[in-house]
């Protein structure tokens, strides 16, 4: 009998759980070791004191209180549970969300770039404010106001600008539309002096 | 005291957890059998859990408190062990006696504790101390832990002696002789209880009454 069986056997016989065969199987080992049955013996009645003063049921302190806490306990953590699903069905959601929200706004981002630049190039009929019959003055900025004066006695042209930091010679372009200087602006009459 | 308790109690009580209506009828909760109150439970009947809480709180806190040896500690694992009783009750099939399947919630809340507070205080845990295999008959598996003088005085001599032999047992050996001749559980039930074979059980139950036998013995 290998040693296995043979524990399992004497754990059972201690407990008086084995059947006829299994007894006579075990036989043999309480022959060869008599000690055994005045081992039982002693267990048996270690077992009762055991469980003499070991109790299988102990009240734990504040009986009702373990109760209510743990109910308490129970809904907080459901709470929480719904919380943290909550969380993760909205943050699904944003996820999702971003995605569609990721056209959009580039669709956004165009339009801005394309009003942007619809709104910097030059309001001619804006920017034509006041000029000499046949004359026109183009100016990128709607907030400066131009006009063309010629005097023919004296024969000049007077260009006035308004609202811009003074101009040089090199700033006008004069005639055939062409664009030179920095500010750019463009000046077509049909006669200058 | 115990008026005030009784208040407290109630005022901390609100609407059950999942049914407004408290459950079905059909008898008090607390006359139930175990069976009938899962049932309810898995309705989702916060009654019928109170009444399987008040049922077994007792035998899940004496047998913490006999494992951990620590009052407060054995009150917060017991009530760790019903909270997750009641988020696996969906998921019980009475395979096994709720009262089984109960005692190995509470086998495992116990033996998580116990690995947290060896890592917190030594480090890691080495699982090969709880590996049967290498725990001799003989050996000192667990660190004697002497009754407070005033539980000694309380609880008598016997008592002190034995929860003294009891602690000397590694924590498998004593849950074992626990769970068999305190609780009153079958081998089979104890097998699921620890998650080990029927023979693991008879060696462990074979060793732990030797151990427990000697150490009685010599004191």
């Amino acid at each position: 009998m290998n040693n296995d069986r043979k524990e399992e056997l004497l754990t059972r016989w201690m407990d008086d759980a084995l059947s006829e065969e299994e007894l006579r199987e075990l036989e043999p080992v309480l022959a060869e070791h008599p000690e055994l049955q005045a081992e039982r013996t002693d267990y048996l009645r270690m077992r009762e004191e055991l469980r003499g003063v070991i109790p299988a049921e102990s009240e734990p302190p504040y009986p009702d209180f373990f109760n209510s806490h743990l109910e308490r306990q129970i809904r907080e953590s459901g709470r929480s549970e719904e919380v943290v699903a909550s969380r993760r069905r909205g943050g699904a959601f944003d996820r999702m969300k971003l995605w569609l929200m990721a056209p959009a706004a580039t669709a956004a981002v165009v339009m801005a770039f394309l009003l942007g630049m619809k709104s910097a190039q030059p309001n001619f009929e804006e920017t034509m404010i006041s000029a000499a019959p046949g004359s026109e003055v183009y100016s990128p900025l709607a907030s400066v106001s131009t006009e063309v004066i010629l005097d023919k006695e004296s024969e000049a042209t007077l260009l006035v600008v308004e609202g811009l930091d003074p101009l040089t010679d090199n700033d006008l372009a004069v005639g055939q539309g062409l664009l030179e200087g920095e500010h750019g602006y463009f000046v077509n009459t049909q006669k200058v002096y | 005291m115990n008026f005030f308790r009784h208040i407290a109690s109630n005022l901390v009580k609100g609407p059950v957890p999942g049914d407004a209506a408290g459950g079905g009828g059909g008898g008090e909760p607390d006359s139930l059998p175990d069976a009938e109150l899962v049932s309810r439970c898995q309705k989702g009947d916060y009654s019928a859990f109170d009444a399987l809480v008040t049922k077994h709180r007792g035998r899940v806190f004496a047998m913490i408190q006999n494992m951990v040896k620590n009052e407060a500690d054995s009150w917060d694992l017991a009530q760790e062990v019903f909270v997750k009783v009641w988020k696996a009750l969906p998921k019980f099939e009475a395979r096994a006696r709720f009262s089984t399947w109960m005692y190995r919630i509470t086998h495992n809340v116990v033996y998580d504790w116990m690995r947290k507070r060896k890592i917190e205080s030594v480090g890691d845990l080495d699982d090969n101390l709880l590996d049967r295999e290498v725990i001799a008959a003989g050996a000192q598996a667990a660190p004697a832990q002497a009754a407070r003088p005033d539980e000694a005085l309380s609880q008598g001599e016997l008592r002190a002696t034995i929860e003294g032999a009891l602690q000397r047992l590694s924590p498998e050996h004593r849950e074992a002789i626990l769970l068999r001749e305190v609780q009153g559980l079958e081998y089979k039930e104890i097998a699921d209880v620890m998650d080990c074979s029927i023979g693991t059980v008879m060696s462990r139950l074979f060793y732990a009454r030797k151990k427990l036998q000697s150490l009685l013995t010599k004191s």
